[in-house]
């Protein structure tokens, strides 16, 4: 059976030159953004939540949870990406969902002004009424 | 296409006087409470106190429940003892399994408020339970 290394434990193992690991990679700190918007009617469109996030911060874990009465078209990523760490579904009142959902999502490092930024995408021409709370895990160090 | 601005990050925007947030919204650090009870035989109806007591003003940000298969009934919910169901509705625990909350908004960036909602309790609400049951919560006060 082969034994092979990812590609952070292949770095400390040799840690020298550009082996040397960004900060948060390893036995990174779990910081977290919690924040809500109450929808009134909310139009489609995006909601951004939390504050700007540090470049190099890597996202652990985002959930949203909903009590939308209406069957909104929902995401959650970045303005570069609005379905980066939670592809479209249909909000059920009442309900949570995790993610990142996508290998594209995890452990995703933020990179500068276009993806700094948690944002909710309601795409589907319903107006959004009721309470929506994100929570993000992320390391920067 | 509108843009809006959630709550806290509006506040963020203008910081001053009451739109200071409260530590822990923002770049909260992360603590966890891990606790473990071994059930023998454990009635519908019994509450299982999990660790310590928490801060007013802590935030629950999640967690996990991991059961062994705890018979054929046995249902087990996380909350407190204001909201027994807060973070986790009754769930069937007849198998192995890990079970991820909070489940519903309610229970969700839930704030400690006082004495009656500051410990976890885990509730059997169907059956008798005999296996092991531990409860993993991570929180943030600051």
């Amino acid at each position: 059976m082969a034994v092979v290394y990812g590609a952070n434990r292949t770095k400390i193992l040799d840690p020298k030159g550009n082996n040397i690991l960004d900060p948060g990679l390893v036995n990174g700190r779990i910081r977290v953004i919690t924040d809500s918007y109450v929808c009134a009617a909310t139009t489609a469109g995006y909601i951004t939540m939390g504050p700007t996030l540090p470049v190099g911060a890597v996202i652990m874990e985002v959930k949203i949870g909903e009590s939308i009465t209406s069957a909104c078209t929902l995401a959650v990523g970045t303005s570069a990406s609005t379905t980066k760490f939670i592809g479209t579904f249909i909000s059920s009142l009442n309900a949570v969902a995790v993610g990142p959902d996508t290998v594209a999502g995890c452990n995703y490092v933020v990179t500068g002004s276009s993806d700094n930024c948690i944002v909710i995408r309601n795409s589907g021409g319903v107006n959004a009424t009721g309470t929506i709370k994100v929570m993000v895990k992320y390391a920067v160090d | 296409m509108a843009v809006v601005i959630g709550v806290n990050r509006t506040k963020a925007l203008d910081p001053y006087g009451n739109n200071l947030l409260d530590p822990g919204l923002f770049s909260g650090r992360v603590r966890s409470i891990t606790d473990t009870y071994e059930s023998l035989i454990l009635i519908s109806g019994s509450v299982i106190d999990m660790g310590p007591t928490l801060p007013v003003g802590a935030i629950v940000v999640g967690g996990r429940l991991a059961t062994d298969a705890l018979g054929v009934l046995g249902m087990l919910s996380v909350g407190t003892s204001a909201a027994p169901t807060k973070f986790l509705a009754a769930t069937q625990c007849s198998t192995a399994a890990v079970t991820v909350f909070p489940d519903t908004i309610g229970g969700m960036n839930y704030v400690v408020t006082g004495t009656t909602d500051n410990i976890l309790k885990i509730s059997t609400t169907l059956g008798s339970c005999s296996g092991t049951i531990t409860l993993e919560t991570m929180y943030i006060v600051d």
